[in-house]
Formats: C-alpha cells, structure tokens, sequence
C-alpha cells in the first residue's frame, strides 16, 4: 500500500534530520537531550495529524511496525518503569552471544539480534529521567485523545418570562420578535410559514417608541449578558429589530408597508462599485485543506487544455498524505 | 543551504516540525538560529527522500479553476479533480497545487 510508503519515508526524513543536526547542537552547546525532546515530539505531532493510515489493516500487525504510532509513544512513557526492560534483550543478547561461540552453527542469531536491541537501548537510555515529568505529562496517548473533542455546552435557553415582562410593561401590545405565534398581534389569520415574525410588529411604532423599544431591547440584552444567559440569541434577535428599525426609519412610517417575508433584507448590503480589483484574490490564496506541494519539469497548454509533469510530491487530499515521483496532470481551464 | 525549496515545510510533517520547534523556542531550549539550521536540513532530507525513496506515479484531472505563474512558481487551483494513485483512486472538492521549478537537488 501506498501508506506504507508515506510512513516510511517520514521515519526516513525525520532520523535523516535528527543525524544531520546532531552536530549543530553539539557546535551551540545545546544539550542532545532536546534533540531527542525534538525528535520525540516531531514524531507525535506527525502521528496525531494522522495523514498516514498506521490504523488501517496494519492493525494487527506487531507494534514495530509502527514507529509513530506506538513505540514513539510508549517508550518515554514506560522508561519509568523500564530499566528492565532494556536489560533483557542485553542479557539475552549476550546469552544467545555466548552461546554462539559455543556452537558456530548459530551464528546468524546474535548478528541479527543486537542490532534491534541496541536502536532500543539506545532510545531509551538518552531519554533523561529528568525529563520524564514533563515526558510524561505531555504526551501520555490518555491526555491527547481529549483534546479535539467539542465541548459540550448547550447554551441555556432565555427564559420565558422575559417574554411576559415586555408585553406587560408595553401599551401597545408589541411583542418580541417570534411573540406572533401566540396569535395575538397577527390580525390576518394567514399561516406564518417563514419562520418567525421580525417587523411586522414594529412597523407601525413611531421613532419615540421605536427608540424606547430599542433602548429596552439593549438594556435587556445587557442584563442577560450579565447574568450569562444566552448572549447569542439576544445579539441574534437585537440586530433583527435593528434592522427592523432601520426598515421603518426609510419607509418613513407611512402608515402602510408590505411585510417581508422573503428572508432577510438585502438592499442594504454595500454592493460597492464591482470593480474586479475590489475582489482579493481569495481563490488563489485560500487555505484550502487540499494541498499538493511538488516541481513541475513541464507545463503546457493548447486552447483550455493543460498538460502538466510534476514530479517528488507531497499531496495531502481529504487529511491523508500521498507521495509521488511523478504525476500527470489534465487539466481543463 | 539555499539551494533546496522551502516549500515542502509546508507539508504537515514540515508543519508538525516548525511546530516543535518552536515549542523548544518559546521554552527557551533552543534559539531561532539553530531551528532555522534544522529546518534548513529539513529541506534537504525531504528533498532527497523524495527523489530517491518514492517512486509511486500519479496522474489526475481536474477542472482548473485559476492559475499563477511567478518568480518560476506555478500555482494551480483545481476543482473536483481525480487522482488516479497506484490502484486506488482519491477525489476531493478543490485542490490547490504549488509547484517550484523541477531541478536535481542540491544544484543551483
């Protein structure tokens, strides 16, 4: 599979990177404790982004074979309790050493088994116990399985008797935006289907009442702010009868208005002179999440038509990464 | 180190890379410089693993909706394309593809 591919070659760059800058820390003085520090946390951030499938049918497969995955996790973690663990391929590796000069026909064993056993030892032994706290604190698979998680928090509904407080308090029998359905402010007996009502109360206010309404509106939606109640359903219905008024204000309370009922007002909306430099180049520039980053030996067009040869790229398409040597690409523009 | 495109530290194993180095930054650990050196072979080791460890073809087609050529950068933004790789083959709504001027790494 192509995943394997990917996987492997990230160990590649990352051990590659690690042995390449080993010097550069030796020649600042910095301790090789953080390139190690470096190399651990590199390798869980390319195993938490999860652009590799190491979860896939491998599953079964022993946990070597998943070097973020698994032994990059579990080895500063279990170093606590390990210097057992260590010892033992030493011990059997020596075992097995010892008794192969005794009889020269097992040759072959020892020669495959220590080098396993060293990469290990030697991993687990530059781990420094004094970075184990802060080892594992961070990086425990527990602790990081919370983390993308929404939260979940329902905001609490306002409460109803809000809605009693304004009627009560207000002559003129205005209700809040959504009151309609109680049936009392709708004269017609037409069905309201459009979602709730939004001006059709306020467009017969004068501005006296209409700034009364909206300092009211304001006042309330500031106690319930503060209280920490619903604060986005109260900005959600204030810019509605914000607009509501604005509506009313242009219409100049002629005393007749078609209510609207076709979704929001839109006339308003600064259209601006639609020049095309207005639009930032947003189509080019976009973060999209697709990304393919590559060389290219060639590109080429005929009338709409485009042939590209791109060649050593990486692609991250739907959060999965793939690697090619080449590619052809059609386009059609 | 100028030779090697930089582009690639815009994967997500360069992305996870800036990411803990900066980490080692903000806690005093490392200094700018040395992150800089380390990423610097970042874009030799990427580069190299490329060419050498990965010989997967690909082809793909796809709508293109806009294109850019600067500074020998071309920039293709793509609609609904199709890639075809090895056997298995991935669509996606919108790509974009950044692609630096192909040359053998290491030569200027």
């Amino acid at each position: 599979m192509a995943n394997n591919t990917v996987t492997s070659v990230y160990r590649f760059v990352i051990d590659d990177v690690i042995t390449n800058v080993r010097r550069d820390f030796e020649d600042m003085g910095v301790d090789e404790t953080i390139l190690h520090e470096l190399q651990r946390s590199w390798e869980n951030k390319v195993a938490q982004s999860r652009v590799t499938s190491f979860q896939t049918s491998e599953t079964s497969a022993p946990a070597d074979n998943f070097p973020f995955e698994e032994s990059s996790y579990d080895q500063p973690v279990t170093t606590s309790a390990a210097p057992s663990a260590p010892a033992a391929p030493a011990t059997t590796a020596s075992a097995s050493a010892a008794s192969a000069t005794q009889n020269a026909g097992s040759a072959p064993a020892p020669s495959t088994a220590p080098p396993a056993s060293a990469t290990y030892n030697y991993r687990v032994e530059q781990t420094p116990a004094a970075n184990l706290p802060n080892v594992a604190s961070g990086t425990l698979p527990g602790d990081n399985s919370n983390v993308g998680r929404p939260q979940q928090h329902v905001p609490p509904r306002p409460p109803t008797s809000n809605n009693s407080n304004t009627n009560s308090s207000n002559n003129n029998n205005i209700s809040l935006p959504g009151g309609g359905r109680n049936g009392n402010s709708d004269a017609s007996n037409i069905p309201q289907t459009d979602g709730s009502n939004d001006i059709t109360e306020l467009e017969f206010m004068s501005t006296v009442e209409m700034d009364a309404y909206l300092e009211r509106r304001f006042k309330e939606a500031k106690a319930e702010q503060l209280s920490g109640q619903a604060p986005g359903e109260m900005t959600f219905t204030l810019t509605l009868s914000d607009r509501a008024a604005r509506k009313a204000k242009r219409d100049g309370f002629e005393g007749f208005s078609i209510g609207q009922v076709d979704g929001e007002d839109d006339e308003d909306d600064d259209t601006g002179l639609g020049s095309d430099l207005d639009d930032s180049d947003n189509d080019m520039d976009d973060e999209s999440d697709n990304i393919v980053l590559c060389q290219y030996d060639k590109v080429s067009r005929t009338k709409s038509k485009w042939k590209c040869v791109l060649k050593d790229g990486i692609m991250l398409i739907n959060g999965r990464d793939y690697l090619f040597h080449k590619a052809n690409g059609d386009f059609e523009w | 180190m100028s030779q090697y495109y930089e582009h690639y530290r815009k994967s997500s194993i360069g992305l996870s890379l800036i990411d803990s180095l900066d980490e080692l930054i903000q806690s005093g650990h490392i200094n700018p410089q040395l992150a800089m050196r380390v990423l610097a072979q970042f874009d030799m080791s990427i580069a190299d693993a490329l060419s050498t460890r990965v010989r997967t073809r690909a082809t793909f087609k796809a709508h293109l909706d806009n294109y850019r050529s600067l500074d020998d950068v071309w920039t293709f933004v793509l609609s609904s394309p199709t890639f075809r790789y090895d056997n298995e083959s991935v669509t996606a709504d919108k790509v974009k593809i950044v692609a630096c001027k192909a040359r053998v790494p290491g030569e200027v």
